[in-house]
């Protein structure tokens, strides 16, 4: 058995689809209605054959989407100079990726 | 029919059997209720009803910001924490005591969002150190550890829980990037989280502030706006609408409610970037600019964590 790393959207009635065992990471906008209204990442469930709006088949694609636009996303946090910590895409991918089984 | 008064609707004719139960069972409001706020080690608290400076109130059990507090009636909760802590601890209000050992969240994280009833404690999101989307659920009556409750629709941290008695509620967040999701759960069930609506805009840091029917966020945080409050009606999903502003422009502080007003504590001063000790009070029904309500015993930055006992989860018709 395996399971997918996929972009999705929550249903029309807002809710993660059932298919989604771990999701809701890096929020990508789109032009849909609310509260279809981003493209997410996460992780289907064990044995699901669901790709949502696409797999993301490695690591490397993974980061390959969110370098289409998290460029000038930070992490939220500051550095010992108390400049913005730019998101680290690589990391990220890999975090995701994690999740692959 | 009679209708029952709330905490924040005191008015109409009562029954002396609902009274004397509001009261037996902790959920009538006392004229000295508090709120507190942990910060590194140190506990302040103020009463809620008596406008004034903060005074000691115990300490943590040891040096952790980027937590989140929560309380029941009788219980305030800290949990998480810098470092990804999974510690849950608490303190009774009515005492002026250290914090004692709950149990430990299923995943340690720091800058989660806190809820509650009056039953249950509700710890969601945060960083570990990757965005999380886990929410934990405890019985705030009995020590011991967090359990899975489902995820967030949205894997983020630092964003205010707004509860009612029945309905939790997350707002904003960064994911990173500030975001506009309100997403929300049923408290006492498990399950995952729903969308409920959009806030006015993305935005990240708010301290929350409820009453039954009606969830304030105080000194949200966005590249364009700073020190906004917005609300949100609880019973119908929708976009939440800018409400008020704070006096001074803060970001991450602590947030409290005794379901009249909310009371923001302490934050970081958007300006310089600077600690602050300010005290600052809203009217819940109203909105406006808070108004200064008295200084905190020393500086708080923008990840404390406050708790009050009044708040908006526990007022369900007393």
């Amino acid at each position: 058995m395996a399971n997918k790393i996929i972009k999705y959207n929550l249903t029309a009635e807002g809710t993660i689809p059932t298919y989604i065992e771990d999701g809701g990471y890096f929020l990508k906008a789109n032009s849909n209605a609310s509260p279809q209204d981003n493209d997410i990442i996460g992780a289907t469930v064990d044995g699901s054959s669901e790709t949502g709006l696409g797999e993301l088949t490695s690591a490397a694609a993974i980061k390959s989407y969110l370098d289409t636009y998290t460029s000038d996303w930070t992490t939220g946090d500051v550095d010992e100079n108390g400049d913005d910590i730019a998101f680290n895409q690589t990391n990220a991918a890999n975090m995701i990726w994690a999740k692959k089984v | 029919m009679a209708k029952y008064p709330q905490l924040d609707d005191c008015q109409g004719v009562w029954k002396i059997k609902d009274v004397g139960d509001a009261v037996k069972l902790g959920r009538w409001r006392r004229a000295g209720s508090r709120a507190v706020l942990a910060s590194g080690t140190t506990i302040d608290y103020i009463t809620m009803s008596s406008q004034g400076d903060a005074s000691d109130f115990g300490d943590t059990s040891s040096d952790i910001v980027a937590r989140v507090g929560l309380g029941s009636h009788t219980r305030g909760f800290f949990a998480g924490g810098n470092g990804q802590i999974d510690v849950i601890e608490f303190i009774t209000f009515v005492t002026t005591g250290d914090v004692t050992d709950f149990g430990n969240l299923t995943d340690g994280v720091n800058l989660p969002a806190g809820l509650s009833n009056a039953t249950r404690g509700i710890v969601g999101g945060g960083r570990d150190p990757a965005m999380s989307n886990i929410i934990n659920y405890f019985t705030m009556s009995t020590a011991g550890n967090a359990s899975d409750f489902g995820d967030l629709t949205v894997a983020r941290a630092f964003m205010p829980g707004l509860a009612n008695t029945t309905r939790g509620f997350f707002a904003g967040g960064f994911a990173p990037g500030e975001q506009n999701v309100i997403d929300f759960i049923t408290i006492a069930t498990t399950g995952n989280a729903q969308d409920f609506g959009d806030m006015f805009e993305s935005q990240y840091t708010s301290g929350p502030a409820c009453s039954s029917t009606r969830g304030v966020t105080m000194g949200a945080y966005n590249d364009a706006i700073t020190g906004t409050c917005d609300k949100i009606t609880f019973a119908s999903t929708g976009k939440s609408t800018r409400f008020g502003d704070l006096s001074t422009v803060h970001m991450g502080s602590g947030g409290a409610s005794n379901s009249v007003k909310g009371f923001q504590l302490g934050g970081q001063i958007v300006a310089d970037g600077a600690a602050s000790n300010i005290i600052d009070s809203i009217v819940i029904a109203h909105g406006g600019t808070s108004l200064d309500f008295g200084d905190l015993t020393r500086t708080a930055g923008g990840k404390a964590a406050a708790s009050s006992g009044e708040h908006g989860g526990l007022t369900d018709g007393y």
